[in-house]
Parts: C-alpha cells; sequence; structure tokens
C-alpha cells in the first residue's frame, strides 16, 4: 500500500526539552489513522511540525513524495488541516472565508463556487453563510474550519480534536463524514482526545508519549490482542458492591481494581479473569453480570502511557 | 505561486480594512485636519485677502522664488504637512504594527499558511493590502487639498509647482512606507499588538530621533562656543545624523512642496531639522525601508508559528 505521509526520525527540541525523539510513522492512502498521546506527548508539536509552522530539529517529513519541511507550501495543495486552536477574520462571512481560502488554493470561480456550496452544504451553514463571522457561535466556526479544510478535495486531511465545540449531532456527523472522506480515498490523520471517538472511525492508531511512538497497530489487531493474553478490563455486575471485593481480586493478579457504581472494574490478564469470577464467588459476592469493558483501546493507552496520564 | 498568493493576501487584508471603521475614521480626521487647517483657519484669519494685490500674488516665476511667491499658499501648504506628519507617521504604524501579531494571536495564521502561501508572500500581501490604501488615501486627500488651496489663495501656478507638489507628495508616500515597514518589523518580533505597537513608536519616536539629534547637539554647542553665525548648520558634521531620523524625510518633503524659506526642522517628539541634500534624505528613506523589510522577511522565514 503507498504511504501518503511518511515520516522518518523527526526531532524537535525546546531547549533541554525533547518534544520529539525521532519519530517515525507511515500513513497509507486511503486509511483513517489515529493519533493518540496524553496532553504535553509532543502531539501538537507533531502535527505543526508536519504542516510546516514549526521546524523540526531533525529527520524527514514526505506527502505523497514531497519535502514538507523544505516546501510546504508545495505540499498545501494535497493537504486539508483542522487546527485544535484558529480563528477566523471577525469582519468577513463565512462565505467570504471560503472564497478567500479557495482563491489561495488557485481554485477557478467555477470550481470555487461550486465547492464553496457544496461544502456549505455537508457542513449545515448554508443559512449563515452570509453573516459576519464575528457573530458565529464556537460550533458554527468549526464547522466552516472543517468546510474550509476539505474545499479543494486535498489527498490528506488533518483533523486537531475536531469535535471540541460541536454537539453530540455535531459529533456524529463529523465521524460520517470522516467515513465518508475515507470511502472516497482521501485519507484522514485524526489528532484527538476522544479515544472512543478514535476507536469507533480509525483503522490504524500509534500512541505517542513524551516525544516517542509507543505503538502503532490496526484497531483490530490492538481488540484481538486484548482478547487474547494482552490487558483486559473487566466489569462484573454485583447485587451487594462491597470494597472487600477489591483487595479479593487484587490477590487474584488484578490491577487498577474500583468500584464504580454497582460495579466492580479492574484489569487483569485475560486468563485469569475465570480464577477472579471464582474468587468473587467464593467471597460471597452475587454476581448479576460479567463483561469486558468496552473502551478496550483505553486499555492499551492506559498500558502504553504507564503513569496512567489520561488527556 | 508566490504572486498569486501576494495578490489574494493584499486584496484580503484591503477588504479587511475598508470593512473596518478604522481606515474611515482615521481618513475622516486627516481629511478635516486638512481642511481645517489650510483653508478653513487662514480664511477665517484673512490671509487670503492680506495677500491679494501684493507683489507675491502677482509673480509670475512660481511660488518658490523669492521675492515672487505666493506667501500664503506655500506657509499654508506647509501647516497642513507639519500637522500632518506625526498623524501620518502614526497612522502608518498603526496600519502594520498588528499585520503579522495579529494573525498569530488571533490564530488566523494556522489557516491562511495552511495554504499554498509562501511565508514571504504572505509578508509583502500583509505590507501591500495595509500600505496601499493608506497611501492612496493621503495622497488622493493632499492632491484635492492643493487644488483648493489654488483656488481659495491668489498667484498663478506654473508647471514647477506641480512638480515640486508631487516630488514633495512622492517624498510624503516614502516616508509612509518607512514607518510601515517599521510597524511590519516590530509586528513579526510578537505575539502582542501593544507590544508592537510600543516598540514601534519608541523606535520611532525616540531611538532613532535621538540618533539624529547629534548633529544637532553638536551644532548648538558649536555655535554657543564661536557663534551663530559662524558655523553652517548644514555643514557635513551637522548635517549627517539627520538622515538617521527617520521622521526628517517629511520634513524635507515640507521643504521639497514649500521652498527652503518655509523649511520647518520639526519631528514630533525629538526636532532636528531638515537635511541638507534632498536626494540623500530619499535614500536614507529607501535604506529604512528596505532594512526593516529584509528585517521582517528574515523572522517570518525563520519563526516558529506555535
Amino acid at each position: 500500500m503507498s504511504s501518503v505521509l511518511d515520516i522518518r526520525g523527526l526531532r524537535k527540541n525546546y531547549g533541554p526539552i525533547h518534544a520529539l525523539k525521532g519519530v517515525d510513522l507511515q500513513v497509507n492512502k486511503g486509511e483513517v489513522f489515529g493519533f493518540l498521546g496524553p496532553n504535553g506527548a509532543g502531539k501538537t508539536t507533531f502535527t505543526k511540525c508536519v504542516t510546516g509552522f514549526v521546524r523540526p530539529n531533525g529527520g524527514e517529513v514526505s506527502v505523497l513524495g514531497i519535502d514538507a519541511i523544505e516546501h510546504p507550501p508545495a505540499v498545501a495543495p494535497h493537504i486539508g488541516l483542522v487546527p485544535d486552536q484558529y480563528d477566523f477574520y471577525p469582519n468577513l462571512t463565512g462565505r467570504q472565508h471560503l472564497d478567500f481560502y479557495g482563491r489561495l488554493q488557485g481554485m477557478d470561480k467555477e470550481y470555487r463556487q461550486e465547492r464553496i456550496a457544496k461544502m456549505l452544504d455537508m457542513v449545515r451553514m448554508q443559512e449563515r453563510a452570509d453573516s459576519k463571522v464575528k457573530g458565529y457561535s464556537h460550533g458554527m466556526k468549526q464547522r466552516i474550519c472543517i468546510a474550509q479544510a476539505m474545499l479543494h478535495e486535498p489527498d490528506l486531511v488533518f483533523f486537531d480534536e475536531p469535535t471540541n465545540g460541536l454537539d453530540p449531532k455535531g459529533a456524529y456527523e463529523l465521524r460520517e463524514m470522516i467515513r465518508g472522506l475515507a470511502s472516497d480515498g482521501t485519507t484522514v490523520f485524526l489528532n484527538s482526545h476522544g479515544l472512543h471517538e478514535v476507536e469507533q472511525v480509525c483503522e490504524r492508531v500509534a500512541i505517542l508519549y513524551k516525544g516517542e511512538i509507543k505503538l502503532t497497530d490496526t484497531v483490530q489487531n490492538l481488540r484481538r490482542n486484548v482478547g487474547a493474553g494482552g490487558v483486559n478490563r473487566v466489569r462484573v455486575r454485583l447485587e451487594k458492591p462491597m470494597k472487600k471485593f477489591e483487595a479479593t481480586v487484587k490477590k487474584i493478579g488484578a490491577t487498577e481494581q474500583r468500584l464504580d457504581g454497582d460495579q466492580l472494574v479492574y484489569s487483569c490478564d485475560a486468563d485469569l479473569i475465570p480464577d477472579t469470577v471464582a474468587a468473587l464467588v467464593g467471597a460471597g459476592a452475587r454476581i448479576t453480570e460479567v463483561g469486558h469493558d468496552s473502551t478496550s483501546l483505553e486499555a492499551v493507552f492506559l498500558e502504553m502511557t504507564d503513569d496512567g496520564e489520561t488527556t | 505561486m508566490f504572486w498569486h498568493a501576494t495578490k489574494e493576501v493584499a486584496r484580503k487584508e484591503f477588504l479587511q480594512h475598508i470593512r473596518s471603521t478604522r481606515l474611515i475614521i482615521v481618513g475622516l480626521l486627516f481629511a478635516i485636519s486638512l481642511i481645517v487647517t489650510t483653508i478653513v483657519f487662514p480664511v477665517a484669519l484673512g490671509f487670503n485677502e492680506f495677500f491679494e494685490g501684493s507683489e507675491g500674488a502677482d509673480r509670475a516665476s512660481g511660488p518658490y522664488e523669492p521675492g515672487g511667491e505666493n506667501i500664503a499658499m506655500a506657509f499654508f501648504l506647509t501647516i497642513p504637512i507639519l500637522g500632518g506628519v506625526f498623524f501620518m507617521q502614526v497612522l502608518a504604524i498603526i496600519m502594520t504594527s498588528d499585520a503579522v501579531c495579529s494573525e498569530w494571536h488571533n490564530r488566523s495564521i494556522f489557516l491562511l499558511l495552511s495554504k499554498p502561501v509562501p511565508r514571504g508572500a504572505f509578508l509583502l500581501g500583509k505590507f501591500l493590502g495595509s500600505v496601499v490604501p493608506l497611501v492612496v488615501m493621503v495622497a488622493v486627500l493632499m492632491i484635492i487639498d492643493f487644488l483648493v488651496l489654488l483656488a481659495v489663495f491668489p498667484g498663478e501656478t506654473i508647471a514647477r509647482d506641480w512638480g515640486h507638489f508631487f516630488g514633495g507628495l512622492g517624498m510624503i508616500v516614502l516616508g509612509l512606507t518607512v514607518f510601515a515597514t517599521m510597524g511590519l518589523f516590530f509586528s513579526t518580533l510578537t505575539r502582542s499588538t501593544l507590544a508592537s505597537l510600543f516598540m514601534t513608536f519608541g523606535v520611532a519616536f525616540l531611538a532613532l530621533p535621538l540618533v539624529g539629534l547629534i548633529g544637532e547637539i553638536n551644532l548648538w554647542t558649536d555655535q554657543e562656543n564661536q557663534g551663530f553665525d559662524a558655523v553652517d548648520p548644514m555643514a557635513a558634521e551637522y548635517d549627517w545624523s539627520r538622515y538617521f531620523n527617520p521622521g526628517s524625510i517629511f520634513t524635507k518633503a515640507t521643504e521639497v512642496i514649500a521652498g527652503d524659506d518655509f523649511a520647518f526642522g520639526f519631528s514630533f517628539l525629538v526636532p532636528t531639522q531638515a537635511p541638507g541634500v534632498t536626494w540623500l534624505s530619499v535614500v536614507a528613506g529607501l535604506a529604512f525601508a528596505a532594512v526593516f523589510y529584509a528585517g521582517a522577511w528574515v523572522v517570518v522565514q525563520t519563526r516558529n508559528f506555535e
């Protein structure tokens, strides 16, 4: 499979602090790639290095074979960017913004008008497109931002925390939009705090921690590994939840055990699950339900970022 | 790609300026100050009647010939220039001192530079989009004012009058460009518009004029020691530093328009005389503009926008 984004040995230092310590990463054409990491892991620095805002101290970044460090403007027609922090020009309207960005992309008038209409329709902003941006809510700005990123039909779209500021319906629509992009052959790079979101839409994920890639794999493989001897998160619903049951499963080898309402949640190896359940029964627990924690990616994430820091 | 991006950024900047109230307000203030100082004030005091029928009113050799000047017109034309010098300098700085830092501070730069926009084109587009409307506004208002002055005050106008006027206007445009590049340069050094504004004001109205004052201080000292008439104030040893005051190009422009007799060595905070050589004054202005623009270009090319 041909790679759209190819990164080798990417390094960025801020004085003595090594924000990126030689990151290697390949993103293939047409895939939805999830990029995870706790706060301060270097995700934003990574995205800014790749999109040309920050000059790295070393390494290579190639987008469709073009050197993105030396020639960011040459890469720009191939990428779309939804940054995590941005703003618009308050006195221009949403449509004027899209027109401006379309002009910068060198789109001719007819094609530009056609795409602007299509994008406004896609992000449901037709009615407010001719109002000045200074009157927009954060969610409306986010919609226009998504529209400008996809206006010129890029090969690769970077989404940096794209659901921030969107209501649940907007977030759902965005996920559907991302799936649609992928089915059209567009490559998506999704930098998100939402593990659930990443798990839902991404085919492959990388976990960045303290400036290093700790893991790169398909979501499918991660799930499989979890089920085959990897770390499991188990939820046991109890008729009478009692604090002593935390100690019971800990004795068997479980970790991160805690009571969550009427459920006991803990992590353990897959082959220990029957023993923990038996121990609980032996300790007098009346179990009404046993299940895997549905956020299996979260388990992997916590395992990889070993201090358990969450995003 | 470079020129296309420059054009589009400049176009957007221009649209933003004319859609905001800032340019309209300063344009109105400038127009009012021109009208009041050159027409309302002199007519109210009867200066036009005072010069009617005088030798100056009958001159045919142009307003700048000794003994044959259109005194009133020449004198009052210096007033808006002198009064407007500081205003125009401030205006040029205000138009550009937030050019880059406001994009960075507001984070609109992250959308703009994710497009095929070379950083050099971004800088040039921002500069042109801010300076062109300013220059057009100042030039148009001054030409209108000059025409009104010619109608109100006595005396004939010959081709050389127009030559002087447009020569001086060209120098004023250059002066505006100098202050605009200064604002542009400092806007690349910080994310804060206020910090950029303070730095530009400090350098434009204090630091560089103080350098410009060195020759003037030597002149005053020598005049004190050797007698007022014993020293030539335009001698190179006194004149050289005046070129380091970027405001001196405006002072020289008043001299070009109004004639030597009406040249006022004036800069708002730190006064210095007009420099002695016109072409050197123009070269100094071009050098200032080139140095500050080159500085801004280097910073923008190497800056990490985070």
